[in-house]
């Protein structure tokens, strides 16, 4: 055969190529439309006001603590970097945090909270949990000789850690409280597993410190719990969308005894934040009667009153281009909230707080 | 005079087995690991419908592709079935890395310390590779046939 009988052939082939890609798009889950689910919103319509917004210059920024006069902020890939400002996001101060440390692994993994006075360092791997004093600035060993691997670690009180640790007894992931020298004090009847122990337990650990209570939020499944800081469960309740059972498949077995998702999970409750008793969730998924294109744009949020166990109302706070909120936090009456690389301060709407 | 050319069809022989050794190499990675690439393509946005049928079609590809390109006879059509397999490959990434939500984690072996670009370039390269070999190959005729012109034309 000739060069043009081999062009013709060669042009055949690239289109058939390309259909089959175009095909398999054609097909997938990415054509179709979002998901709605079938519960209804509360929602608030009147946009929240921005009392003042700064830009951070990176995205990497996350809150890390907040007290009467300041907002610290720590950051995912310079965990040492700490940024504080006012409450009018002015005065910002950086500041290079000391690990008083010989040696480090996965330094990345660190995360900064900050409980006035202190500000805390925690690593799950290590493990090291580290503290220091605010305008000291250095971060020694809160427990010496600890091996306490965790995935979460929020500290309370003052010299007390919460932890996401897994339970030798159950195989699963587990809340526990660490204090002092003592050896990690599990509950083993907080988090309760559905399919792996360990996936499908995904969630996030908040610390309401006006009513000095833990509440845990689920990732894959409706349901969030409120305990005390002693591990003691106050409440167990859920969300207002209708997803109970998390949707995880994991592979089958795998060599080295690794454990891996084969499916992306789907996310319902994706981020929280809680001050006195109000529950702040930010929830992946469409209403019934939602706009689709104000959901598209925006974050929407669940409110819940813990004390009284009921869904309060919603709100959105609109992204910043495709940006969504990534870190979230309440203090008093006033919304902190991360967008791309802007930090706001919004006013709580008066319904909500009484 | 008909001129010999042999760099033309030692060519064709190196591309042939840079194919053959690419394509043994993905497939038996991925059949040694068979759960860990299900898994890995569940999570593919583009796929992840289809995991039971790609899962075996893929490696069975590459691998009855390398057949072929063993076989002289049936080379140049190895060759097309390879530079279109290897097309939708870098289509693939190239549609992961502009429209796709999120990136799924890549397989492969030694391949899966290539960052995604960087994998794209890779099969992009493989991807030309076979196409030139389709135009250097030289059509198959078994030995000791004249051509018109009356000339000894010894293999391709």
């Amino acid at each position: 055969m000739n060069t043009k009988q081999n062009i013709i052939i060669v042009v055949l082939c690239t289109i058939a190529s390309v259909c089959v890609i175009v095909a398999l798009y054609a097909i997938s889950p990415l054509t179709e439309g979002v998901y709605r689910g079938s519960f209804k919103r509360n929602l608030i319509y009147t946009p929240l006001v921005s009392l003042s917004e700064l830009n951070l210059g990176v995205n990497s920024f996350y809150i890390a603590g907040i007290d009467d006069s300041r907002i610290y902020l720590g950051n995912y890939t310079a965990p040492l970097h700490m940024l504080s400002t006012n409450h009018q996001l002015l005065d910002s101060q950086h500041v290079r945090l000391e690990l008083g440390l010989d040696s480090v692994q996965s330094f990345q993994r660190f995360r900064l909270s900050v409980d006035s006075p202190f500000f805390f360092l925690t690593h799950g791997i290590m493990p090291e949990y580290l503290r220091g004093h605010l305008g000291i600035w250095k971060a020694t060993r809160l427990f010496p000789s600890a091996k306490d691997y965790s995935s979460e670690a929020q500290p309370i009180n003052t010299g007390s850690l919460i932890m996401k640790s897994l339970s030798t007894e159950t195989k699963s992931l587990e809340l526990a409280i660490k204090t002092g020298a003592h050896p990690l004090r599990f509950n083993n009847s907080l988090l309760n597993k559905q399919v792996d122990g360990i996936f499908c337990l995904d969630g996030k650990l908040l610390y309401d410190k006006a009513k000095a209570q833990i509440v845990y939020i689920h990732y894959y499944r409706n349901e969030f719990l409120v305990a005390d800081t002693s591990l003691n469960l106050i409440l167990r309740s859920h969300t207002i969308d209708t997803f109970s059972r998390a949707a995880i498949k994991l592979s089958k077995k795998l060599s080295g005894g690794e454990s891996m998702l084969a499916a992306p999970p789907v996310k319902i409750n994706t981020n929280g934040a809680v001050y006195n008793s109000k529950l702040f969730v930010v929830s992946s998924l469409l209403s019934r009667t939602e706009d689709m294109h104000d959901f598209l744009t925006n974050t929407v949020i669940d409110i819940y009153d813990t004390s009284e166990n009921r869904y309060v109302k919603s709100i959105y706070i609109p992204d910043k281009g495709s940006d969504k909120v990534s870190s979230l936090a309440v203090y008093k009456d006033k919304l902190i909230a991360i967008t791309g690389n802007y930090i706001n301060i919004y006013d709580i709407p008066e319904e909500i707080i009484n | 005079m008909k001129r010999f050319i042999p760099s033309r069809s030692l060519l064709v022989d190196i591309i042939c087995m840079l194919l053959i050794l690419l394509f043994v190499y993905a497939a038996l990675n991925k059949v040694m690991e068979f759960n860990k690439f299900q898994a890995q393509i569940g999570k593919s946005p583009l796929i992840m419908r289809y995991v039971p049928i790609i899962s075996w079609l893929v490696p069975s590809s590459e691998i009855m592709i390398s057949l072929i390109l063993l076989l002289p006879k049936f080379r140049v059509y190895g060759l097309y079935m390879a530079y279109s397999l290897m097309l939708m490959f870098t289509l693939y990434i190239g549609f992961i890395l502009t429209f796709s939500p999120y990136v799924p984690c890549s397989c492969g072996g030694i391949l899966n310390n290539l960052g995604w670009s960087q994998h794209l370039v890779f099969n992009f390269a493989f991807t030309l590779i076979a196409l030139s070999g389709t135009f250097l190959i030289k059509p198959f005729k078994s030995e000791s046939k004249t051509t018109a012109s009356g000339e000894l034309n010894l293999g391709s």
